[in-house]
């Protein structure tokens, strides 16, 4: 095919406007070299609160009934570790909170910079959409607990259809809080063991509530954690198993 | 893929540290044609070049090249910047530009030859941008970036077959548009 005729548009960038871009980008820093000297710092601080923690979990422990307590508020669902009480968590943490941004991406920039082979859903409603163009990735120092995680939205007209979490699960690790009943084992497929939990935290209230019908199906892919939100449980289910085959 | 891309696959394929002054050098070209070539002037090419240069090297710590090659990871951005400033253009209700590009004139010129040349740019840049997104897309890419099938269908997310075949229907449409152009 003769197709030199499409390159005679082509042309070297002005010298001027090259030199000047490349001085300015010579200057730049990348984000996680600007936010070094803060991770340090923080770092210095999380070892110190870390050791504190431990040293009083042990005096905890060594105490016959106090270890009793405690292993009955860690329940372990389909390998998943849950603290199930009825006391909101919100008011016991009296930390500064800090608020992690997340980077918006195209969807293929998010999969070309996750460090993990990612296994897209087929079984998606056909009046569902992913928004391919703003995929939240957390990837990087400044991401902490949410390090390599993602969050892809998939919308209809109507407004939202589902969410899908995607994480290495290490700030899951802990156990995640939770009321009593919350949280049911599910089947998925044949062999894969997941979680249902139904609801959330009320903020406004201090409780746990399923006012609005929310539920979030969490399961495990090879090394990551999947969880989709949505309403519709058979929905999710569906979209879920179709991660696995 | 060009020499110095492949010489900075090479690089990257041995786990060495990136050398994003090379990266520049062989990118701001393909970035700034790719650019060129879908907005067809030079003053948005070179805004959209910067923004997608400063983005990329703000972002830089966090490019994995066990993931992507370099070109598929800065078009990837490219194209996003792309998508941003034609969002930008509906919700201002502006509209795109008129093409103004100006050829420098030599000392010694043949005017007839230039203007002529002048205007059979102009024709296929006018072409160019009347094509549909995904064909345009494309083009900018293979004529403008100078990208190969492959790395296209990496960064388009389509199969290499798809690409070329979409090239060579709309190569063959261009050229039938310019030599209706011609017979007019």
């Amino acid at each position: 095919m003769d197709d030199k005729f499409m390159y005679q548009l082509q042309e070297q960038p002005d010298a001027e406007f090259a030199n000047t871009l490349h001085r300015k980008l010579a200057q730049s820093q990348p984000e996680s070299k600007r936010r070094l000297d803060m991770n340090i710092l923080k770092n210095k601080k999380f070892v110190q609160v870390t050791a504190l923690l431990i040293i009083a979990v042990i005096v905890v422990m060594a105490v016959t009934p106090a270890r009793a307590f405690v292993a009955s508020l860690i329940t372990d669902i389909a390998g998943q570790l849950f603290e199930v009480t009825d006391d909101y968590p919100g008011d016991n943490y009296d930390g500064e909170e800090e608020i992690i941004e997340p980077q918006v991406m195209s969807l293929a920039e998010a999969l070309a910079v996750f460090p993990h082979e990612i296994i897209m859903p087929t079984a998606v409603p056909s009046e569902c959409v992913l928004d391919e163009d703003h995929v939240q990735v957390y990837v990087g120092e400044d991401a902490g607990p949410f390090a390599n995680s993602m969050e892809l939205v998939w919308l209809a007209s109507t407004g939202g259809c589902f969410r899908l979490w995607i994480t290495e699960g290490e700030y899951w690790s802990n156990g995640e809080i939770v009321a009593p009943d919350a949280v049911e084992e599910i089947s998925l497929g044949s062999d894969i063991a997941a979680v249902l939990i139904r609801g959330g935290w009320d903020a406004d209230h201090k409780a746990w509530s399923n006012e609005y019908g929310q539920l979030r199906l969490r399961w495990p892919v090879g090394d990551l954690f999947y969880e989709l939100t949505g309403t519709d449980q058979e929905q999710l289910i569906e979209i879920a198993t179709s991660t696995l085959e | 893929m060009n020499k110095n891309s492949e010489a900075l696959w090479g690089l990257q394929s041995m786990a060495e540290p990136i050398d994003w002054d090379a990266v520049y050098a062989a990118e701001l070209p393909r970035v700034y044609n790719f650019f060129l070539y879908k907005v067809g002037d030079r003053e948005h090419a070179q805004d959209l070049t910067a923004t997608t240069f400063e983005r990329a090297w703000k972002l830089r710590s966090r490019y994995h090249p066990a993931r992507a090659a370099i070109s598929t990871w800065l078009f990837g951005i490219a194209r996003n910047v792309l998508k941003g400033h034609y969002r930008k253009i509906r919700l201002s209700g502006q509209r795109q530009q008129d093409i103004t590009l100006l050829e420098e004139m030599p000392a010694k010129v043949d005017l007839e030859k230039i203007v002529q040349q002048q205007q059979e740019k102009d024709r296929l840049r006018r072409i160019l941008l009347e094509l549909p997104a995904r064909e345009q897309d494309l083009v900018a890419l293979k004529y403008g970036a100078g990208l190969t099938n492959r790395e296209i269908a990496q960064v388009a997310g389509l199969s290499e077959s798809n690409v070329g075949s979409i090239l060579h229907r709309t190569v063959t449409k261009v050229r039938a548009r310019l030599e209706e152009n011609d017979g007019r």
